[in-house]
């Protein structure tokens, strides 16, 4: 049993943690100046998402998303599309691994191969899922206090280096470029539909609705305020040009003269934060797969999904720019299809065979 | 042994000299039992006692029964054992005992068995008086203020001492017998009423279930009582001082005192519970706050310093100071080791060391330690053997890990430390992260008899912050909940 404190710190940690990696820069070449306005209309998707799972959590108690799927598309649809659910989770998975690959081998560790770090990674996430998800939750719980952390060490070490006169004109883009700028980022706040999978084994719903909103306010606020320092420190045109701005960011922090290029420091709670993300998305795959195909034990599933994942991620991305380029143009629409497009069918199907999923339900 | 015996059941008989035989039997070939023969009074009826002379306190045996069975009752009638017990002999702890097997374990823990003749039974009386140990001041548990006492190796003084703190009938007290051929004698103490029932069974059931030859001492009850869970961190606690298991039990813990060994037992155990010393609960809250973080700050460098220092030294060069680094650099000039494996043998070093001063008596530990520590480790860094800081690093380390007051939380952070280093050495920071990462998840996901170990501080709450991260005054700290229902 988790509670929904823990959901909430997930939440924030799951948008936050690749949501500040390659996102700011592509924000920042659609809204200019004024992509730190972005996060917050992102965060539409985002609030659309919680309602729609959260209703039908509430219509559903005790049911994911694959083990209601029968419900409200039958029982061949349920199949297809809970297989091509567990294909999303994988792939998202897949990609956070990858990103993560990619942002070690530039901070950190440039000349070793990559098969080592993937399969580092596939082990800690192995060994996660097989923790289960109530010992997820409360590490999230630990490690949400370094997020405070990090961004105030952000702010107060950047303070000195923002120039104000980078936020003038004011939303230079337009309203226009600053909704085209909030196109990508949405597919991220769409990622909460893991919670889908999540919420029936969450303790007490007590006010979870608006704990959870403000979860996904307080990560559209923090997504802001990174975005507003990239431009406060390089200028919306240099943003635009830099792909890990985030991360040419923290290289500019400083404190005094003693503390400088402290930027591995960040990584420290930064690929936590990822790690957990991977974990999430791996260990919701591998729920939603034995769901799929009715499993009585599941654990052992996550190997093959976490290896086949790091192989595939290595065929399929060969530099970071592709990764990027992929970010932009091809992940939007297909994790919005999944986050967003199916549950909105979901639940205006839901109203029109009302009727006859109260029969169903009721049917022994 | 009872094939052997002419009679094949258990039961002693009406005739004295048959007696004798059944318990000479049982006792072939140890010559430590003592064999009394008395004439009970004035009549001619024969007694015999039976006891062990180094286990039970002669002037006791003297007064309370020799000479009572010597002088014995008015009249020349034989008295039965029923009779005996009532009204001559004048000791408190006496019962009547009717089974060989009983009657043997009884006089092998130190009790005086008398048979008289035409009665089938015998009286075990109490007279227990071996040399023991006295109370002493805890060695392995120090603190300031508050009682200074411990535990010895006698059950009962251990149970008393306790029983000092909490005068409440609630503590309750269940005797019991493990291990096969020792026969050892525990307790389980709980408050009842606070104590977690299921926890109680749970415990009572690990116990029962526990096939063992010898107990010798409450550590080996720990891998019974711990039901499989592997982890090297202590899901048990153990203490030497009543104090801290009076205030446990408080708590609701169930508490294991075994015969022979002056450590107690507490389940279920949290991570917090590690980190806490008595002073803090005795002097002023604001310094033990501080000094209860400092603790924090000390389980975390114990686990990690080597590591941290492996990777700037190794990997990442940028995050050292600009102003340190001519100084470093001077310093890891001509030393043929990688900081890695320099790391690494001083911390083994320093681990043998550690032992070493621990086995040996005293007065030779401390030398060992000196020649160890100062001498070894100034001769290395003259020698260009290993870097100064690295001796620095690693006595850091050895130090953090002398703060903590649990026993078993410091070694599994000395345990948890050298994969860590392993990997950190492999990968720099990201094998770090890698570490901790794993070493953080498992953690969280342990659980001490159903409890959650980490609790207090994931899952938390305000409220049990303010006794485990903190030390709030007292008033502001929740009170037990069984004193809110019943002091009203």
């Amino acid at each position: 049993m988790i509670s929904v404190k823990q959901l909430s710190y997930l939440t924030v940690i799951l948008i936050f943690s690749t949501g500040i990696l390659y996102l700011p820069s592509i924000t920042i070449r659609h809204a200019g100046n004024g992509g730190w306005l972005s996060p917050f209309i992102s965060m539409m998707v985002g609030i659309m998402v919680l309602f729609i799972i959260l209703f039908f959590h509430y219509q559903f108690t005790s049911k994911t998303l694959t083990e209601y799927l029968p419900l409200l598309v039958g029982k061949w649809g349920a199949r297809l599309l809970g297989a091509l659910y567990v294909l999303f989770f994988w792939s998202t998975g897949l990609l956070v691994v990858r990103e993560m690959v990619g942002i070690v081998r530039i901070t950190l560790l440039p000349k070793t191969p990559i098969v080592v770090i993937c399969f580092m990674i596939a082990l800690a996430i192995i060994y996660g899922a097989y923790c289960k998800m109530e010992a997820i939750a409360r590490l999230i719980e630990l490690i949400v206090l370094l997020l405070p952390v990090m961004v105030i060490a952000l702010i107060t070490g950047l303070a000195g280096a923002i120039h104000w006169g980078a936020f003038f004109p004011f939303i230079e883009a337009g309203w226009r470029g600053v909704i085209r700028g909030a196109f990508v980022p949405s597919s991220w706040f769409g990622e909460i539909i893991v919670l889908a999978y999540l919420l029936p084994i969450v303790s007490s719903h007590h006010r979870s609705f608006s704990i959870l909103l403000f979860s996904l306010g307080i990560t559209a606020g923090l997504l802001s305020i990174i975005v507003m320092l990239i431009i406060g420190v390089f200028g919306a045109s240099e943003a635009a040009r830099t792909p890990l701005a985030t991360y040419e960011l923290i290289r500019y922090v400083q404190f005094g003269s003693f503390l400088q290029h402290i930027d591995a420091l960040f990584l420290f709670p930064w690929l936590m934060f990822m790690l957990v993300k991977g974990l999430l998305f791996f260990y919701v795959a591998m729920i939603s797969f034995s769901q799929t195909i009715v499993l009585p034990s599941y654990q052992f599933t996550i190997i093959p999904l976490v290896f086949l994942s790091t192989v595939v991620s290595h065929w399929m991305f060969l530099d970071d720019a592709t990764v990027s380029k992929f970010l932009e143009v091809v992940w939007p629409v297909y994790a919005l299809f999944f986050e967003a497009a199916v549950p909105l069918l979901l639940l205006v199907l839901y109203f029109v065979r009302h009727r006859k999923i109260q029969t169903i339900r009721m049917s022994p | 042994m009872k094939k052997n015996t002419p009679y094949d059941h258990d039961q002693l008989v009406t005739h004295l000299q048959i007696n004798e035989l059944l318990i000479k039997n049982k006792f072939v070939h140890c010559d430590d039992v003592s064999y009394r023969w008395v004439q009970i009074g004035q009549s001619q009826q024969q007694g015999m006692l039976v006891f062990i002379s180094n286990l039970v306190k002669k002037d006791l045996l003297d007064a309370t029964i020799l000479r009572e069975l010597l002088s014995g009752m008015q009249g020349d009638e034989p008295c039965t054992i029923a009779q005996l017990q009532k009204r001559l002999i004048s000791a408190s702890d006496v019962r009547v005992a009717s089974k060989i097997t009983e009657v043997a374990t009884d006089i092998l823990s130190g009790r005086a068995v008398l048979f008289v003749d035409h009665d089938q039974h015998a009286l075990s009386i109490d007279v227990l008086g071996w040399e023991h140990r006295g109370v002493e001041k805890s060695e392995n548990e120090v603190s300031i203020r508050g009682s200074q006492q411990a535990f010895t190796e006698n059950l009962m003084n251990n149970v008393a001492l306790v029983r000092r703190f909490i005068r409440d009938t609630r503590l309750k007290v269940e005797n019991n017998i493990i291990g096969e051929v020792t026969k050892t004698p525990y307790v389980i103490l709980y408050m009842a009423g606070i104590v977690d029932e299921n926890i109680l069974q749970q415990v009572k059931i690990n116990l029962k279930s526990s096939k063992m030859d010898g107990v010798f001492d409450s550590g080996l009850l720990v891998e019974k009582l711990r039901n499989a869970v592997k982890t090297p961190f202590p899901i048990i606690n153990r203490t030497e001082r009543p104090d801290r298991v009076a205030s446990l039990l408080l708590e609701g813990r169930v508490i294991i005192l075994v015969d022979n060994s002056p450590v107690a037992l507490s389940m279920p155990a949290l991570l917090v519970e590690f980190l806490q010393a008595p002073e803090d609960y005795y002097e002023n809250f604001w310094l033990q706050s501080g000094i209860r973080l400092l603790r924090y700050l000390s389980l975390a460098m114990s686990l990690t310093v080597p590591s941290l220092y492996v990777a700037l030294v190794g990997y990442h060069h940028e995050l050292i100071p600009a102003s340190m680094m001519p100084s470093l650099m001077s310093q890891r000039e001509g030393i043929p080791l990688p900081t890695m494996v320099e790391v690494l043998i001083m911390e083994i070093v320093f681990e043998i060391l550690r032992e070493a001063g621990l086995r040996l008596p005293r007065p030779i530990g401390q030398a060992v330690s000196i020649v160890g520590a100062l001498v070894i480790g100034q001769a290395a860094v003259q020698a260009k053997l290993v870097m100064a800081t690295t001796v620095i690093v690693v006595a850091t380390t050895g130090i953090t890990s002398f703060t903590l007051s649990g026993v078993g939380i410091a070694s599994a952070t000395r345990f948890l430390r050298f994969p860590l280093l392993l990997i950190t050495g492999f990968l720099g920071l990201f094998g770090f992260t890698i570490g901790i990462f794993m070493i953080m998840i498992h953690l969280v996901s342990l659980r001490s008899f159903g409890v959650i170990y980490t609790g207090a501080l994931a899952p938390r709450t305000w409220r049990d912050l303010k006794d485990s991260l903190f030390r709030t005054p007292h008033q502001n700290r929740a009170h037990v909940p069984w004193r809110n229902q019943n002091m009203d």
